[in-house]
């Protein structure tokens, strides 16, 4: 086969091989880019702080900052100004941050003399070339003014209901407010949260709570008014405790008080919180060391159907395991189970025990222990 | 007379009679597509419903005789050629006479009949699906003067067979044709049968071989521009859209499967989005979205691209997550050197758009003499991008015949 006709059958091989298989007919190419520069501020994120409790006194700034490299480092000044008196600086530094970092920068404690602040954020990014770049919060020559306060009013209307806020300024943690629905007053009324100086010595409470452990005191005014629905009030307890269990109390006249019921504590906030049904003096007491005895359920014979068993005085992270006779374990129940700290007689797995008796185990987190007894279930 | 003044005079006379006998301004909006749709969902054109007139066409059904008139009616499902509608068409006689539909040229808000100059077309094309009765003698054609058709025996319809067939009608070989002065350019002739069959992909076609094209725009003012970017802003964070977007033009019909891909044209399967110049191993992934509409819009439509989470980590438009957002997917890019064998990198094709991720649910709504310009809009995931770095792709749109 000469060379003449190798070329014409590969020829043909070719317009063969293109004709049997797809082919693309026509295209557009288009180049896509984008430049980053080593250091790339692009936002600070920060909701203004406007009062701060004159008692707590402690103005706390939360921000986050994007931005786009990785491995930077970024130093955040607080800057600031008590009753417009020299130039103060708070700072947190941190290392190898990437993408977004969050921020919290306190001032120290405000003495009760002060009467304002004004404040401004300072963000420096720094990669490791040595590149700086900074941002401002409002901006590199403004400053939020802050009022020191001791209270918050706004008026509930009737038709509409209506929240009272009082913020602490403090934004690492919970606000003080109480959120009223329509119908609570007949009449458009206007509510004022007041934070109060804690009293040199505790009053007294005949319910068996710690005299001396008063950590928040609230007024909420004008005093006297029973609610017309429930509000549901949520108090700030400040900063300085590392208590984690709580009573709510309330009073007419600060001499005697009264245990609120279905408190709920929120230790990452800070807060208490419940349904209230009337004005008054409203007081936060660390709540005093609990025996065995008031872990214990009180019914010590549940029938199926007709009651449950309860647990007193659980709450995050604490738990209780049922166990027959022979030890095995039946039953579990942990903070977060929709029913609460009750054992109804089900198993895990949903159907019901046997009737006999039962042996329960509580352990109390914070007191490092297990509580156990014995409780019968009769189906 | 003299030859200057017959030369004249014949050349007025020409004129007059070009102005009397056709419009060459056929399908007003049209005039210089290379395709033209009297029934395609893809291209532009007069896409025909009973009762209508698209760029000044109108649609006749007609019967003479003892026959009825045909049903014609436009089904949509998933057996269509092309897109997802078609005619399905129903003949029935009781004794001799004739029947059919045709397209008319007309004019005017009267619509008045009128004759149009359709000699740069070449072919007539379409498609016909024999289900009931003998289709064999249909005459197909066009309207001058007088009919000039031909038989769809004549044009290899195989009646027993039940699947789409290709019918293509030489327009200058239709006998005693005269194309300047045609006044029903799609012509449906029975006599004496009952028959019912299925058409779809009704197309005019010039003997030139048309275009594909596509645009890069800026969506701030639909300005043209050469690159796609993002804002520097974007670093870190997650799935953004870009600042332009491409938009699609298609005149050309050289087969019935054809497909417009979209992918990256990096050289590797990994490199499936925005490569860092410096660092190759640093990829920023990309996703495409192809849309009829410029978005955001009224609609709810947005830019904001949301992901779900395990298993699918489906990427879709925030702005409808309140409905299923299989219906407004985006898609994450391939590049070319994975030789994707689905349609996952396939964003028009003689289906529709590919603007759901159901098969059956590519996006054709709307079609008719408007200009089809289907717009693709691309997205890139930030999280990982780094800072100091400049990040490149090659975005290649392509259309395949198949």
């Amino acid at each position: 086969m000469n060379n003449k006709i190798i070329c014409l059958l590969s020829s043909l091989v070719i317009v063969i091989f293109a004709a049997v298989f797809s082919y693309a007919a026509d295209y557009k190419v288009f180049s896509a880019e984008i430049v980053f520069s080593s250091v790339t501020p692009a936002s600070i994120t920060h909701s203004a702080i406007t009062t701060v409790s004159s008692i707590n006194g402690i103005l706390k700034a939360k921000a986050y900052v994007d931005f786009g490299s990785n491995n930077l480092s970024a130093v955040a000044d607080l800057r600031y100004y008590v009753n417009g008196q020299s130039l103060n600086i708070s700072t947190v530094s941190k290392g190898a941050i990437n993408h977004r970092t969050e921020f919290y920068i306190a001032t120290p404690k405000l003495n009760s003399s002060d009467t304002s602040v004004s404040y401004q954020l300072k963000i420096t990014l720094q990669d490791s070339s040595g590149s700086t770049s900074y941002l401002y919060w409002p901006s590199s020559s403004t400053y939020q003014s802050v009022n020191i306060v001791n209270s918050s009013s706004n008026v509930v209307t009737a038709s509409g209901g209506g929240t009272v806020k009082f913020e602490s300024g403090n934004q690492q943690y919970g606000d003080t407010e109480i959120v009223f629905s329509s119908g609570t007053f007949a009449t458009d009324q206007t509510i004022t949260i007041t934070e109060l100086t804690l009293p040199s010595m505790s009053p007294s409470y005949s319910g068996g709570v710690s005299t001396s452990q008063m950590v928040a005191l609230y007024s909420v005014t004008p005093l006297g008014i029973t609610l017309g629905a429930p509000a549901r009030a949520t108090f700030y307890y400040g900063t300085e405790t590392s208590a984690t269990r709580f009573e709510l109390m309330r009073s007419d006249d600060q001499i005697t008080w009264e245990k609120v019921s279905n408190v709920t504590t929120d230790l990452t906030n800070k807060t208490v919180s419940a349904d209230i049904t009337k004005t008054g003096y409203y007081a936060i007491y660390v709540s005093g060391s609990l025996s065995d005895n008031d872990y214990r359920p009180a019914k010590r014979v549940v029938v199926q159907g007709r009651d449950v068993f309860k647990f007193n005085n659980l709450s995050d992270g604490d738990s209780v395991k049922i166990y027959n006779v022979n030890g095995k374990r039946i039953r579990e129940i942990k903070s977060g189970d929709a029913e609460g700290f009750k054992w109804d007689g089900r198993r895990d797995s949903g159907s019901y025990a046997e009737s006999g008796t039962y042996i329960y185990q509580i352990k109390v987190k914070d007191k490092g222990k297990l509580i156990s007894g014995t409780i019968a279930f009769v189906k | 007379m003299n030859k200057k003044t017959k030369i004249i005079l014949s050349a007025v006379v020409y004129l007059f009679m070009l102005a009397v006998v056709a419009d060459n301004s056929f399908a007003d909006n049209l005039a210089d597509k290379y395709v033209y749709s009297l029934f395609n969902e893809n291209f532009n054109g007069a896409t025909q419903e009973a009762g209508t007139v698209y760029d000044n066409i109108k649609y006749n059904v007609w019967n003479g005789g003892g026959n009825s008139r045909p049903a014609v009616d436009i089904v949509a499902d998933s057996t269509a050629k092309e897109g997802n509608k078609y005619y399905s068409c129903s003949i029935s006689s009781t004794t001799n006479g004739w029947s059919g539909f045709c397209y008319t040229f007309v004019t005017g808000s009267s619509n008045v009949e009128t004759r149009r100059d359709i000699s740069a077309f070449s072919t007539l094309e379409f498609y016909i699906r024999p289900k009931t009765g003998d289709v064999s003698n249909i005459q197909v054609g066009v309207t001058d003067s007088a009919d000039r058709t031909v038989s769809l025996s004549s044009l290899g319809v195989n009646n027993s067979s039940h699947t789409w067939q290709k019918c293509t009608i030489n327009l200058t070989g239709l006998p005693s044709v005269n194309l300047i002065n045609i006044k029903n350019t799609f012509l449906f002739i029975t006599s004496n049968l009952t028959a019912t069959f299925d058409l779809d992909s009704i197309v005019l076609k010039r003997s030139s071989s048309g275009s594909f094209d596509a645009a890069l725009k800026n969506i701030s003012d639909s300005s043209s521009t050469t690159k796609i970017t993002w804002d520097e802003t974007v670093l870190g964070s997650s799935w953004t859209a870009a600042n332009q977007y491409i938009e699609l033009s298609l005149d050309k019909f050289e087969s019935d499967t054809w497909k417009i891909k979209i992918y990256t044209n990096n050289g590797s399967a990994s490199k499936n989005g925005l490569v860092a110049v410096t660092d190759e191993t640093k990829i920023i992934p990309m996703c495409w979205r192809i849309s009829k509409n410029t978005l955001p819009n009224s609609d709810g439509d947005t830019l904001q691209i949301a992901q779900s989470g395990a298993p699918n980590y489906a990427l879709y438009d925030k702005g409808k997550s309140a409905t299923d957002p299989s219906y407004y997917p985006w898609f994450y890019m391939v590049d070319f050197a994975e030789h994707e064998s689905g349609d996952y990198d396939v964003a028009w094709s003689y289906k529709g758009f590919h603007a759901a991720k159901d098969e059956n649910y590519w996006g054709m709504m709307d079609m008719s003499k408007e200009g089809i310009y289907p717009k693709v809009y691309l997205g890139a995931d930030f999280t990982n991008a780094l800072g100091g770095l400049t990040y490149r792709a090659n975005v290649k749109l392509e259309l395949f015949n198949e």
